[in-house]
């Protein structure tokens, strides 16, 4: 939810309750104001009409008086004592053809000794019609309220809150592999400068610790290389001593061995940081179905002595923009990783679409779960010559280029499918 | 043959040359980039090996001054750094050959013996091993007068058998020469022993001798002792 849907939520539940609480007050006191007023205006009459039959003679013999107010004199003998009284009638109107609310006063007077029982009837109509438009109006200003508030709520957060989001967009597009360092801008409030410097000081540190670890990392894989290459050499010179045993020279030649290792261990880590780094920038194109079958022509003697076919089937050639190396890397790490887990008589199918490498091959269960399948270190065998980096390296270069990559299992089949994205897919050209 | 090893590693050159003057060769060594310019200024080399990181400076900067000098000395340039610029760089400007550490002595060994037979070609250019003969410039080798046919994994291990005669090859060095560190390494074992077979029948079909010894647990030596 966005923070002005947020707040607003709030600010128009308030205004509702306020609104309605408001309108209804609003319709009552003005309700009761104009009734009294009303009613004041029927006992002025009353007194108005006493007064006026006191002076004028000729008006006591009309009795009943129907133009605008109904007002009705009725003579008795004796005196009513009436109370003057208010009540609300229904009476029908000829001219709206209705029947209407009335107010009635009802009291008995004396006039020139006679006792007289009179009623002044007044039309409820304007009254009513008093009260719906002040409550018309009250629904006016209240939508005309809203309109404003949420107006007014979008155009101040907007200015408001364009700091926060100036901070925001600013975060969204930092990569802290880019040498380019966060610089957010300064703002009038306070609670924004704070998190603005916060954040500076956050990444910056960020920064530092990142360019140390990468520092590191390369250091270590490149000065490692010197010592591993001593040691390997030593060794060499070493195995040509006629005088040693057959055991020392086969320890000699494990250690030989496990230094090679190493080394390709921190070239391998070397090359993921590397990745990381954003250090393979320079791009080629390079036809993908051709450039396989190079792949696969280095792999031959391999195919051969562990008794493998493999089948390719080419339905098109995408021209991919990709960096030389990581290219390399990727595909030749899939073809040897579906050579490796491979069983004696296997078989291997690759298949290439217009925006797809699908490599497919025979092999034991994996033993690995298919979500670590693509971490570091994870190996599907005990063998000590392998790594545990190839397709952790396959990953890291699919992440670098946002390709897609997932694995499944298939009548016994592994099953490794890469998607391409647009972006590294220059045109298909069809040389088949 | 005179060699300069240019390394300021003092251990390894000392290694290399320990190596390199089996092999018969005449090492010199300095340990940085001046005392190297200086050298290779005032005395001819056969061949320089060059460690790119030296203390005072990159060793591409004697390279420079051979080919200033238009010197027709062999280069081979070693780095530690698996980077491919440095490599594209040094063969741009010159250099022969490039390395990257940890290398074989092995093949350091090979890679000297291959630069020095190119650029000695007015020379009879065959390397003859008793009744074996191999000529480098059409990759062809004849077994008593008689030429075999190899495949070219078989003639490349013959040609490094060659170079390092008499010398206990580890298996991984001979995979390593063979198929670079890309292949597995248990893989590629038996494909050693694949190919080492074939060459084996090869020469003895044609009454050569079997000169490949296996040092059990540890790879190959071929000698005639």
């Amino acid at each position: 939810m966005k923070l002005l849907r947020f707040t607003n939520q709030y600010y128009f539940i308030g205004l509702l309750i306020a609104s309605l609480v408001g309108s209804v007050l609003a319709f009552y006191i003005t309700k009761y104001n104009i009734n009294e007023g009303f009613n004041q205006k029927l006992y002025a009459e009353k007194e108005q009409l006493i007064h006026e039959l006191n002076e004028f003679d000729e008006l006591l013999s009309t009795y009943t008086l129907n133009i605008g107010d109904k007002i009705n004199i009725k003579k008795v003998d004796e005196d009513p004592r009436i109370e003057t009284f208010i009540k609300d009638t229904v009476m029908y109107s000829t001219y709206e053809k209705n029947n209407l609310n009335h107010r009635q006063i009802l009291f008995s007077e004396k006039i020139k000794e006679n006792y007289y029982i009179i009623s002044i009837t007044k039309s409820l109509l304007s009254q009513e019609n008093l009260i719906k438009d002040v409550l018309e109006i009250i629904f006016v200003i209240i939508i005309l309220l809203f309109l404003t508030m949420v107006l007014l709520a979008n155009i101040v957060s907007k200015i408001v809150w364009k700091p926060f989001y100036d901070t925001l967009f600013q975060l969204r597009s930092y990569n802290i592999k880019k040498s380019e360092s966060l610089k957010l801008l300064p703002t009038k409030v306070l609670e924004f400068n704070e998190l603005n410097t916060t954040i500076e000081n956050m990444t910056f540190q960020v920064e530092k610790d990142y360019k140390l670890l990468r520092e590191y990392t390369e250091n270590v894989s490149h000065e490692i290389q010197t010592p591993l290459a001593i040691i390997k050499n030593k060794i060499e010179l070493l195995l040509q001593d006629q005088t040693l045993n057959e055991e020392h020279l086969i320890t000699l030649a494990q250690l030989h061995q496990s230094t090679g290792r190493l080394s390709r261990l921190s070239k391998n880590l070397s090359i993921l940081t590397k990745i990381e780094n954003n250090q393979f920038v320079e791009n080629t194109e390079i036809y993908l179905a051709d450039y396989i079958k190079e792949r696969i022509e280095d792999f031959e003697e391999l195919l051969i002595l562990k008794d493998i076919e493999l089948t390719t089937k080419f339905k098109d050639n995408p021209k991919l923009l990709l960096n030389e190396t990581l290219a390399y890397l990727l595909f030749n790490n899939l073809i040897s990783n579906a050579i490796k887990h491979n069983i004696k008589g296997g078989g291997i199918a690759i298949e290439i679409t217009d925006k797809s490498f699908v490599i497919t091959n025979t092999g034991k269960p994996l033993i690995v779960s298919k979500v670590e399948l693509f971490n570091r270190f994870v190996k599907s065998t005990n063998s000590s010559e392998s790594t545990g980096l190839g397709l952790s390296m396959v990953k890291k270069i699919i992440s670098f280029y946002n390709f897609y990559i997932a694995y499944k299992n298939e009548d016994n089949l592994h099953v490794i499918t890469v998607l391409f994205i647009k972006k590294n897919i220059l045109n298909t050209k069809n040389i088949f | 043959m005179k060699l300069l090893i240019i390394e300021d590693e003092h251990l390894l050159a000392e290694t290399m040359m320990a190596y390199l003057n089996k092999e018969g060769y005449q090492c010199e060594w300095v340990d940085n980039l001046e005392k190297a310019k200086t050298k290779s200024w005032d005395y001819e080399y056969d061949c320089l090996v060059v460690d790119v990181n030296l203390p005072d400076g990159k060793g591409f900067e004697v390279v420079k001054q051979l080919k200033e000098m238009r010197s027709d000395c062999g280069i081979i340039i070693i780095s530690a750094k698996h980077a491919l610029d440095d490599k594209i760089y040094g063969l741009e400007i010159g250099a022969d050959d490039y390395l990257t550490k940890p290398f074989d002595l092995v093949e350091l060994n090979a890679r000297i013996k291959s630069i020095l037979r190119r650029r000695n070609f007015n020379a009879q250019n065959t390397i003859v091993f008793n009744e074996i003969e191999v000529f480098p410039n059409d990759k062809n080798v004849k077994v008593n007068n008689e030429f075999i046919k190899l495949t070219k994994k078989e003639y490349d291990l013959l040609l490094y058998f060659i170079t390092n005669l008499h010398r206990v090859i580890p298996k991984s060095s001979i995979a390593e020469h063979l198929w670079g560190d890309q292949m597995d390494m248990a893989d590629s074992y038996d494909f050693i022993y694949s190919h080492l077979k074939n060459l084996r029948k090869k020469i003895l079909k044609k009454n050569g001798k079997d000169y490949i010894q296996t040092v059990y647990g540890v790879g190959y030596k071929f000698t005639d002792e």
